[in-house]
């Protein structure tokens, strides 16, 4: 008998069980709450997805440097990110292709890429942008490493990108490839036995980079490595969408033509730019991502103006009055925020360099948005200007009769 | 319980579970302060939270179920089972006491990152604290729903297979429910395959349990009904697990 209930019993369980799973399951995808948030862990958006969004930047700089620029990755920005515990963005800001390259092309390329006249307000824009000094890390001036004919040795590359790195922050110069880096490092008498060891390993990587294949990379691998990129940048993104550099590299890749942006990419780099403000209106406490979502309404409104600037026709007075609006509401609220976290000694908790680099983002991001006053003001008298001559021609009229 | 005494020893005697153990009480104190968190403080303590329970996860799936498939290998092939058989320590027995073995030591982890987790933690606003202690309570029984059954299977796997094999098994059933579905997801938004759609309706959805997200972004508690049908759905499922472990577990090899 004991035979016979244990079978049925263990069946009425798996059975219960089988139920109540269907039970479960069926409530909840009736109401959507089956699917995944596709977050494990919460690690995007989270802190630790600050610090990936971070850390990513040694890397993407690094695939950046081998894949499209072709020359040896240098190596101090490494030493940088480890200094600071991953928490700067040197080492990616510096090549350029970060924020402050994107800040170069942002509002160039785009006219470029349309061979479109570039209006007075882009030039005034450039023109800010260039007061910062941020003008030497163009990626056309990179660019022709590889639009040339295959270098015929790998000094060749690294000798069309010196000329162009003329910052003093564009360290990978100083090593020369040809002689693996370390002697120029490694011959000063006042080096430590430590330092000497760590700039011995700095060669080794410099050896194990260096290109040596005679040929550049072809047309179609440079658009894989392109969207290798993209791809590294989306995940970074995701990790954390309030990063000022992660950001804006991604915005570049999906909106400059050379780094394979089509005009599909270009409308989803608005949704893209419009997610990252709507997550940074929540933000009460860091004012850093303020600056972000200012550089993310910026890009917008250079959106939104394309089509202008392509027909030359100027840009409506209501675009510029929004997002002034829009770019002014998150400079001020930089600047509350700020407020705050220096009454609070937050601001005190970062180290100088990041102060410094938060505030010649903040210097750049005003200075794209005091000349919108200027155009508004122009856009306004020449709104007039139609009325004025119909004022006019109506008084000489009157004169006349 | 002399099955459940020796095993508990012989885990006690390998020490292992003390690296585990010092990891899950400094790791949530230590990982939060490498986040960029030196301009929003508030990061730190959802972060800590977090820390702990993934790392609670990490234990489970690492150090849990190794333990259970290894265990169930050990004893299997030893005859240590066999000889327990005849001392008349039924199967169902047996698969009890070696479960309860490796629990016990468990739950002090679980423990660890409960109280790390609620109380290091814990939000100033009384009504957001509220919500933070049912979030954690919700989150460790959705927890040990889904580690509890999975770690009957790992040791019934353990007495039939070797260890290796049984542990990859479990840790791979355990991965694909809690991260794997989400990639298959991906494939479903915009395939209508049957079998893809019958494997997404069959397969394990582990990450229910996983409401880590709603701790860090501080979402509030699960509502009773939908926190009772995941239960529902979770139980069904370890009943199931559970049923399919009784006759995978044999005494000897």
């Amino acid at each position: 008998m004991n035979k016979l209930i244990r079978p049925i019993l263990c069946s009425a369980l798996m059975l219960a069980g089988l139920a109540s799973m269907s039970f479960g399951y069926r409530s909840l995808d009736t109401a959507n709450n089956l699917a995944t948030d596709r977050n494990p862990l919460a690690l995007q958006r989270s802190a630790y997805g600050r610090l990936l969004a971070r850390l990513s930047e040694s890397t993407v700089d690094r695939v950046w440097h081998l894949g499209v620029e072709q020359v040896v990755p240098h190596t101090h920005d490494d030493h940088d990110d480890h200094d600071d515990h991953g928490h700067d963005d040197h080492g990616h800001d510096d090549h350029g292709h970060d924020d402050h390259g994107h800040d170069d092309h942002g509002h160039d390329d785009h006219g470029h890429a349309h061979d479109a006249p570039v209006p007075a307000n882009t030039a005034s824009v450039d023109t800010a942008h260039d007061d910062h000094g941020h003008d030497d890390h163009g990626h056309d001036d990179h660019g022709h490493a590889h639009d040339a004919p295959a270098p015929e040795n790998t000094a060749s590359v690294d000798t069309a990108h010196d000329e162009h790195c003329d910052s003093a922050h564009c360290d990978h110069d100083d090593h020369g490839h040809d002689d693996h880096g370390h002697d120029d490092h490694g011959h000063g008498p006042e080096l430590s036995t430590m330092d000497q060891l760590k700039e011995w390993y700095n060669g080794m990587r410099v050896v194990k980079y260096t290109r040596t294949n005679p040929y550049a990379l072809s047309e179609r691998h440079l658009a894989t490595v392109s969207r290798e990129l993209e791809g590294m940048l989306l995940r970074s993104y995701k990790m954390d969408p309030g990063h000022y550099g992660v950001y804006n590299s991604y915005h570049l890749f999906l909106t400059l033509h050379k780094y394979g942006g089509t005009d599909q990419k270009r409308e989803y780099a608005k949704e893209v730019a419009n997610a990252t403000i709507a997550e940074i209106l929540n933000e009460n406490e860091d004012p850093e991502p303020w600056l972000t979502a200012a550089s993310a309404a910026t890009n917008l409104y250079q959106l939104e103006i394309e089509t202008h600037m392509v027909k030359g026709t100027p840009v409506p007075i209501e675009i510029l009055k929004e997002y002034r609006g829009k770019i002014g509401y998150c400079l001020n609220r930089f600047d509350e925020l700020q407020a705050i976290a220096e009454e609070n000694g937050t601001w005190a908790n970062l180290s100088q360099e990041r102060q410094y680099e938060i505030a010649t983002r903040q210097r750049f991001a005003r200075g794209i948005f005091e000349p919108f006053d200027v155009m508004i003001a122009r856009a306004e008298e020449r709104a007039a200007e139609p009325a004025k001559i119909e004022a006019e021609v109506a008084d000489i009229l009157d004169s006349i009769e | 319980m002399e099955l459940f005494k020796l095993t508990l020893a012989s885990i006690i005697t390998r020490k292992t579970f003390v690296i585990f153990g010092v990891l899950l009480l400094a790791l949530p104190f230590v990982l939060p302060l490498m986040t960029p968190w030196e301009s929003k403080p508030s990061l730190l303590e959802p972060a800590r939270a977090q820390a702990a329970w993934s790392l609670l996860w990490m234990a489970a799936l690492s150090w849990l179920l190794f333990q259970g498939a290894t265990i169930g290998d050990r004893w299997s092939s030893h005859g240590i089972l066999e000889y327990f058989k005849t001392l008349g320590v039924s199967k169902r027995k047996q698969m009890g006491q070696l479960w309860l073995s490796c629990f016990t030591v468990f739950a002090g982890f679980a423990l660890i990152t409960f109280v790390i987790s609620t109380f290091t933690a814990l939000p100033g606003d009384p009504i957001e604290a509220r919500h933070w202690i049912i979030t954690n309570l919700q989150y460790l029984l959705l927890f040990l729903l889904v580690v509890s059954p999975l770690l009957v299977l790992a040791i019934s796997l353990g007495t039939r297979l070797n260890g290796a094999a049984a542990y990859a098994i479990t840790i791979s059933l355990a991965l694909y429910g809690l991260f794997g579905i989400g990639q298959l997801e991906v494939f479903l938004a915009d395939n209508k395959h049957t079998v893809l759609n019958v494997l997404y309706v069959i397969s394990p959805h582990y990450h229910l349990s996983d409401l880590t997200s709603r701790l860090v972004f501080k979402l509030g508690a699960i509502p009773m009904a939908q926190m009772g049908q995941i239960s529902a759905y979770l139980g069904g499922l370890a009943i199931i697990t559970v049923g399919i472990s009784y006759p995978l577990y044999r005494e000897g090899k």
